[in-house]
């Protein structure tokens, strides 16, 4: 007897889409609480950038959580809420995310500071995307000191991401099990 | 065998798809870049419903940065006291000042028939956030068209000029500041009046560009918007001339600290008004009277222009 109907094949418990979709969620959160920072006025124009913490973090650690198409969204999303201009964030991020797959399988167990200099080169990457990308439409530069003091920030508040996001990690694997690798 | 090139063709198609959406990604910059409407009009309402949240998640933040210059402004207190008496001080002898100035300018201008300007409303709003990069100065506003926002309305402070409206939403608005890469204000140096643009550079001070060879702005000079173009209405400070300009190259701090921004107004036209159609130049072109006396502001007569 053959299984023809959907009805007769098993649940797909073990999916990962519902992560997929809460970590869709977190990042999208995130691209807010980058927003909020704004109203502080020490990090006027400079806010440090989690979400690309979120995203090195993630495409390392659980590639397949964190796919492109979500990461797009997160940019345009930023975009849309900022009157950002419509694309460059989210080109960014991207590249981004790609970056950080290089050499996935080394990284994933190299020591933390070969990690943080390569978060280092990744956020220099993303600016110096950005700049280009200014430069091309305007021919000027924004504030330097502005964009490297926002550069500076996300590098040194890598550790502070880093710990966070690695415990709410392994919290989360503790509770529901380790099924996303 | 055929499991390994399976495996192979899959990973062709995650490469191609990951090709394919950063190229979605560029396509979307030039999409941007074209300003096409139905982009805006996407870009407005999504905003428009995300808005709020972004308003509540806000709130909290406010809350600690308040607290914290609750506690910085606790530790500093005497200073605090003596320096608010100093500024009470000379605050009184402006207002002695004003009030001699005031009555002065009301004498000239009946002599003059000065007309002056349409009066406008005010609204305030709360500045909810910026986008927090160097690459775009905007800042998104509680209130929007339910309140008689409209597009180009300027936005101040009791400082002065912070930017004008780019777009409205229902409850929220966009603002472009000042400082924005794409802010062109024109303006009037406030002593010898010789006009120009304040041209915003995404840093923390503006260009004072096209301005007349014969100008030479001083030091802290005071520089107000000129009202050119019916959209800003004259009069509103923007900022002051730095100091060590060379070459005829002017650069302006302004007037309003566009990084502590907790709540602004928005100078709204009476209900009915017609608003400046920047793009409508017919209304704004008259033939130039030939004349040889006759002498502008830019310094030419109106002869020198017509030739």
């Amino acid at each position: 007897m053959s299984v023809n109907s959907p009805l007769d094949s098993p649940a797909d418990l073990r999916s990962t889409l519902p992560t997929q979709i809460l970590i869709a969620l977190a990042g999208l959160f995130l691209v807010f609480l980058e927003g909020s920072l704004s109203t502080w006025s020490i990090f006027y124009a400079s806010v440090p950038l989690p979400t690309i913490a979120f995203i090195y973090y993630m495409r390392i650690n659980h590639p397949h959580l964190l796919s492109l198409p979500v990461i797009l969204l997160m940019g345009v999303f930023g975009e849309m809420m900022f009157f950002d201009m419509l694309g460059v964030r989210a080109t960014g991020l991207m590249i981004v995310a790609l970056l950080s797959q290089l050499n996935l399988s080394s990284q994933q167990h190299v020591e933390f500071t070969e990690l943080w200099s390569n978060f280092c080169l990744i956020v220099l990457v993303y600016i110096l995307f950005r700049l280009a990308v200014f430069f091309v439409f305007y021919f000027s530069f924004p504030d330097w000191r502005a964009v490297f003091f926002q550069a500076g920030i996300t590098m040194f508040l890598f550790p502070f991401f880093f710990v966070i996001m690695s415990s709410i990690s392994a919290s989360l694997s503790q509770l529901f099990g380790d099924n996303s690798r | 065998m055929q499991k390994r090139s399976a495996t192979k063709r899959a990973g062709q198609a995650a490469k191609l798809s990951n090709i394919l959406i950063i190229l979605l990604g560029f396509i979307l910059i030039f999409v941007a870049k074209i300003d096409l409407f139905a982009v805006r009009t996407v870009q407005t309402s999504t905003s428009g419903v995300l808005a709020p949240l972004f308003d509540a998640m806000t709130a909290p933040l406010n809350a600690v940065q308040t607290m914290v210059d609750g506690v910085r402004t606790a530790a500093s207190l005497r200073e605090e006291t003596i320096r608010l008496r100093a500024e009470n001080e000379r605050l009184k002898r402006w207002q002695r000042r004003a009030e001699i100035l005031e009555s002065e300018n009301r004498e000239l201008r009946t002599v003059l028939g000065a007309v002056i300007p349409p009066d406008r409303g005010a609204v305030t709003a709360r500045a909810i956030a910026t986008p927090g990069n160097s690459f775009s100065h905007t800042l998104l506003i509680r209130h929007g068209a339910e309140k008689r926002i409209r597009r180009g309305d300027p936005v101040v402070t009791a400082d002065g000029l912070v930017g004008y409206i780019i777009d409205v939403g229902r409850g929220y608005s966009w603002v472009l500041l000042i400082s924005d890469v794409n802010s062109r204000i024109p303006v009037l140096l406030s002593s010898s009046s010789w006009p120009g643009l304040a041209i915003g550079r995404n840093s923390s001070e503006l260009e004072l560009g096209f301005l007349p060879l014969q100008a030479q702005p001083r030091e802290n000079e005071l520089v107000l918007t000129s009202g050119h173009g019916d959209v800003l209405p004259p009069g509103l400070p923007v900022g002051r001339v730095n100091r060590g300009d060379v070459g005829g190259h002017y650069t302006l701090r302004p007037v309003v600290e566009l990084q502590k921004l907790s709540y602004v107004s928005i100078l709204v036209r009476p209900e009915g008004s017609v608003q400046a159609d920047v793009k409508g130049f017919d209304r704004f072109y008259n033939p130039l009277p030939e004349q040889d006396s006759g002498r502008l502001l830019e310094g030419f007569t109106t002869k020198d222009i017509v030739q």
